[in-house]
């Protein structure tokens, strides 16, 4: 008996500790909140923004 | 979206793993000895197999109890040190809750091993000391839910509901007074 309580103790932690992390991955985690967005949507947004025209150089005229 | 590597937390999930599987499984010690004390179980040769499931439960308990303080040790942002897993309220992470945690961490160790040494204490002591194992429960309870980061979580807190109802059911029957019927038997033989 001593060893099927520790395999289902065992294999239980393991679920979890692999539910808990894929929660973490996910973004999920109740702790540490949302998840920041990927850096390559971050450079993605930044290379999509409209490219700014320098008309002018010097004020006035 | 993606969050954080799962292996930078791989302590402090540990950690928090091991601690469900903990509650989990003095949950389950605590209400096979509820139910075996109520008396609800009155087929021929099962209470010593509950009774050796209850010791069994009990002892991969306090493992998992031990391995849930020991991995916090490996959390690089807690960083609890020793003593803070092993004197209560030592710990600057919500002081008061860690605390009760380690309370019941050995209330559990005292409670649960003084089993072993009922034969020299004397078995009146110990089932009066054994009575108590109801406060770990409870203490465990609580610090899940002050000092545990899933205690915000509805699969945790449903966790807590579901097992916590028959506990509190089965304890309720423990410490009410003898049923009406037995009351009214007697006044009636009185009479």
């Amino acid at each position: 008996m001593t060893r099927t309580i520790a395999t289902v103790a065992v294999c239980t932690f393991l679920v979890a500790w692999l539910f808990l992390a894929s929660q973490l991955r996910a973004g999920h985690d109740p702790a540490l909140g949302p998840a920041s967005p990927p850096a390559k949507h971050a450079a993605a947004a930044t290379h999509n923004s409209a490219p700014v025209l320098v008309t002018r150089t010097s004020g006035g005229g | 979206m993606t969050g954080p590597n799962p292996y930078d937390y791989i302590w402090w999930l540990a950690s928090r793993a091991s601690g469900i599987v903990a509650l989990g499984l003095i949950t389950g010690s605590v209400g096979l000895g509820l139910l075996m004390a109520s008396k609800l179980v009155r087929r021929r040769g099962l209470k010593p197999k509950l009774m050796k499931l209850h010791e069994h439960l009990a002892l991969t308990g306090l493992v998992s109890i031990a391995v849930h303080g020991l991995t916090l040790l490996g959390d690089r942002w807690l960083n609890p040190g020793l003593a803070g897993i092993a004197i209560p309220f030592t710990m600057s992470y919500r002081p008061l809750f860690t605390g009760l945690g380690i309370v019941a961490a050995y209330l559990a160790a005292l409670l649960g091993l003084s089993f072993y040494a009922r034969r020299r204490i004397g078995t009146r002591v110990w089932r009066r000391m054994h009575r108590a194992t109801i406060v770990v429960y409870a203490l465990g309870v609580v610090h899940a839910l002050g000092a545990g980061t899933d205690a915000v979580t509805i699969w945790f807190r449903l966790f807590l509901l579901l097992s916590g109802a028959p506990i509190l059911f089965l304890f309720l029957m423990r410490v009410m007074p003898a049923p009406a019927r037995t009351v009214a038997t007697v006044e009636g033989e009185r009479a």
